[in-house]
């Protein structure tokens, strides 16, 4: 329940910063897009069935902030969150690297699917490289912020329960 | 009686004298003694003087130098406090110059697009620029005006230069544009010397093209683009662009590649001009 309260906020937080910051002059391709990151943290911390229900929600608030489709949401995010809850139940360690690298793979498989919808897939490379690249630079930042409040929110929980 | 009177007169005389005498002495004696005293004792006077005023040097010293290293100390710290002071200044007036600067610049935008909007017979509405489309490649934006402020669907939406768009979503509060850079947009545009026909496709950061304007008809760098008014969309006569490039295009092909610059920037558009024109009157 925790988990899914803060994917839900982050992800709102982070549609937000994504359809107002805008890098200047040759930089403004790129977009402050937290939420591959966000899925890919989601994913490793919560179950398949429960999770599904969730990335649905996200998808329908992330077709508010585009003129792209709910399903194209949906579809790109339900099909990362399932590869990456496939990979967790059938690796037995993720190391830092790896789980980070997993945020690379999200924002290209969400990226892929979403540019198909639009009927530009050629802008893969180079925009898209880039944006997935610079998600995985965000992947840190973004790991280090949720596992805080999830941290801050069990030991709440766990003082008030004593 | 006379003589007694004679004698008297004769003491007076007698004791001015001697007063005169006394005093003489006393000068004379003084002169001599300031004479002396001049030739002998002012040396030793100078000299003694000379070693005080090296030992009053010599003790002098640390005390000035206290003194002058406790009025630093004071100096540095009214320094310091007025170092302080003068940064609050100096932040408070650059942010001061900043937000007049902001305003000068806005203001620029605004009477730009003043100009326009008398210039244009149709009514129309300011809008600011809010947000951009999660599809980051997608060359659309978000504007704060909506179907409350009249603003419909496919309504042309001008910038300080031409035109930037047409509304393709509009909610009660704010709208979407989809800007003419767009992989999915589509203007009918003429080149304005040689009214030459073609469509302008959108071709994201890389500007505009202009399509289909035949192989033989002579487009040049500079021309101006503007808008037919065919597609039922844009009034006639509106800035589109600049051409940046004529290319020949494929041999197989008919037709030329152009590519137009659009006459806005878009990535810096902060405030739109939606022209409020409504389907039927187009």
């Amino acid at each position: 329940m925790k988990t899914s309260l803060i994917f839900l906020l982050l992800s709102y937080l982070s549609l937000l910063l994504n359809t107002t910051s805008q890098f200047p002059e040759r930089l403004s391709f790129l977009h402050i897009d937290l939420l591959p990151a966000l899925l890919n943290w989601y994913a490793l911390n919560e179950q398949t069935f429960k999770g599904s229900f969730l990335i649905l929600l996200v998808a329908a608030i992330s077709s508010l902030f585009s003129v792209l489709p709910f399903w194209s949401f949906f579809i790109s995010y339900l099909i990362a969150f399932l590869i990456i809850r496939y990979i967790c139940s059938n690796v037995l360690e993720l190391s830092w690297l790896h789980i980070h690298l997993l945020t690379l793979f999200t924002s290209i498989e969400i990226l892929v699917i979403e540019m198909i919808f639009t009927g530009t897939p050629e802008l893969l490379w180079p925009y898209g490289m880039a944006q997935a690249f610079f998600n995985l630079l965000l992947s840190p930042f973004l790991f280090f912020i949720a596992n805080t409040i999830l941290e801050f929110k069990e030991q709440t929980s766990t003082s008030s329960r004593e | 009686m006379s003589r007694r009177s004679n004698n008297s007169s004769g003491n007076s005389i007698k004791k001015l004298f001697v007063i005169f005498l006394v005093i003489a002495l006393t000068l004379g004696g003084f002169s001599l003694l300031h004479h002396f005293r001049s030739r002998l004792t002012k040396p030793m006077e100078l000299a003694l003087k000379d070693v005080n005023g090296e030992l009053q040097d010599f003790f002098s010293y640390p005390f000035s130098k206290l003194n002058s290293i406790w009025k630093n100390y004071l100096d540095l710290v009214r320094v310091k406090q007025e170092n302080k002071i003068l940064k609050a200044h100096l932040s408070q007036l650059q942010a001061e110059i900043t937000t007049y600067r902001e305003a000068l610049i806005e203001n620029g935008r605004l009477k730009k697009l003043l100009q326009i909007k008398r210039k244009r017979p149709e009514k129309s509405i300011v809008a600011n620029v809010v947000g951009f489309d999660l599809a980051s490649w997608r060359a659309i934006i978000t504007i704060d005006v909506g179907k409350k402020q009249d603003v419909l669907k496919d309504m042309p939406v001008l910038s300080q230069g031409g035109v930037i768009g047409r509304v393709i979503e509009a909610g009660m509060t704010h709208s979407r544009v989809m800007l003419v850079t767009d992989y999915n947009s589509r203007v009918a545009a003429i080149i304005q010397r040689n009214r030459a026909r073609g469509i302008l496709k959108g071709q994201g950061r890389g500007g505009c093209i202009l399509d289909y304007v035949k192989k033989g008809i002579d487009a040049q760098v500079g021309d101006m683009v503007i808008t037919s008014g065919l597609d039922g969309i844009y009034p006639k006569g509106l800035i589109l662009g600049k051409i940046k490039l004529v290319g020949p295009g494929d041999r197989a092909e008919l037709f030329q590649s152009i590519l137009v610059e659009p006459a806005a920037n878009m990535d810096e558009v902060e405030e739109v001009l939606v022209l409020l024109i409504k389907k039927e009157e187009r």
